[in-house]
């Protein structure tokens, strides 16, 4: 079992964890120092979902962008961005395919969700199969970042950006457990 | 967790990378070691990749 199932397991199930379409509202993460899943769903393929985190003392985390290990989604691969202060300037390749520009002194870690194949991995608590990019942990310093997440060929469909490892469900579970059928089998 | 505290080091950063200590709570599981070993590699991979004048630590 790997990486998705753990941090599914450990992720508080908070608001983060609707489906959230449109892509004109960022998710402000409150508490960016416990985990996530953050669900999203590409209707129109042109969407930017954001997810702004801050912190205010340096922090080390995994990030992780999934999508349900169907027919439908084998060439679905949807990228991801963590933009923000002290991350290196990324590749001319990488800066061509970025929905957006940087911001003026930022850079970016960006995951071009081109692993061939990719790892495909059991998640136990949503009970689906997820084609994975692969956690990487990143060493963040004090600041504000944004977590792009975007569909580079205008492909349709879920998504999970998993980030974060402490756990914390004080928050409650956002609704999730009231509309499982959503999200899991 | 080498390379990170002595990367902080040198740039007079204090990054909490308590998670990934031997006793972290990313190490909670089987699954979570696999979980944290491949998160760790792939970051490790971006720093030696993206970044330069890394300390000696980050090499191996």
């Amino acid at each position: 079992m790997k990486w998705p199932t753990l941090l599914l397991l450990a992720l508080p199930f908070a608001q983060a964890h609707q489906p959230t379409t449109g892509g004109e509202t960022a998710l402000v993460v409150d508490d960016p120092y416990i985990s996530y899943a953050y669900n999203a769903s590409f209707v129109t393929g042109e969407e930017l979902f954001r997810v702004e985190l801050t912190y205010d003392r340096g922090f080390s985390l995994p990030f992780e962008l999934l999508v349900e290990d169907r027919p439908e989604n084998q060439a679905f691969r949807p990228m991801f961005a963590v933009v923000g202060p002290g991350l290196p300037t990324p590749s001319a390749e990488e800066l061509e395919l970025l929905p957006e520009a940087l911001p003026d002194g930022e850079g970016a870690y960006v995951d071009l969700n081109d692993d061939d194949p990719r790892a495909s991995i059991f998640e136990g608590v949503m009970r689906r199969v997820y084609l994975t990019t692969g956690p990487v942990a990143l060493l963040l310093q004090p600041g504000e970042y944004e977590v792009w997440i975007w569909s580079p060929e205008g492909d349709l469909g879920d998504v999970v950006l998993g980030f974060g490892v402490e756990e914390d469900f004080s928050g409650g579970f956002g609704g999730l457990f009231a509309d499982w059928s959503t999200y899991a089998y | 967790m080498a390379c990170a505290i002595a990367r902080d080091a040198e740039l007079g950063l204090e990054t909490d990378v308590a998670r990934f200590d031997a006793a972290g709570d990313c190490w909670g599981s089987p699954a979570g070691q696999q979980l944290c070993d491949e998160a760790c590699d792939n970051g490790l991979t971006f720093l030696r990749e993206r970044y330069s004048a890394l300390p000696p630590e980050c090499a191996s």
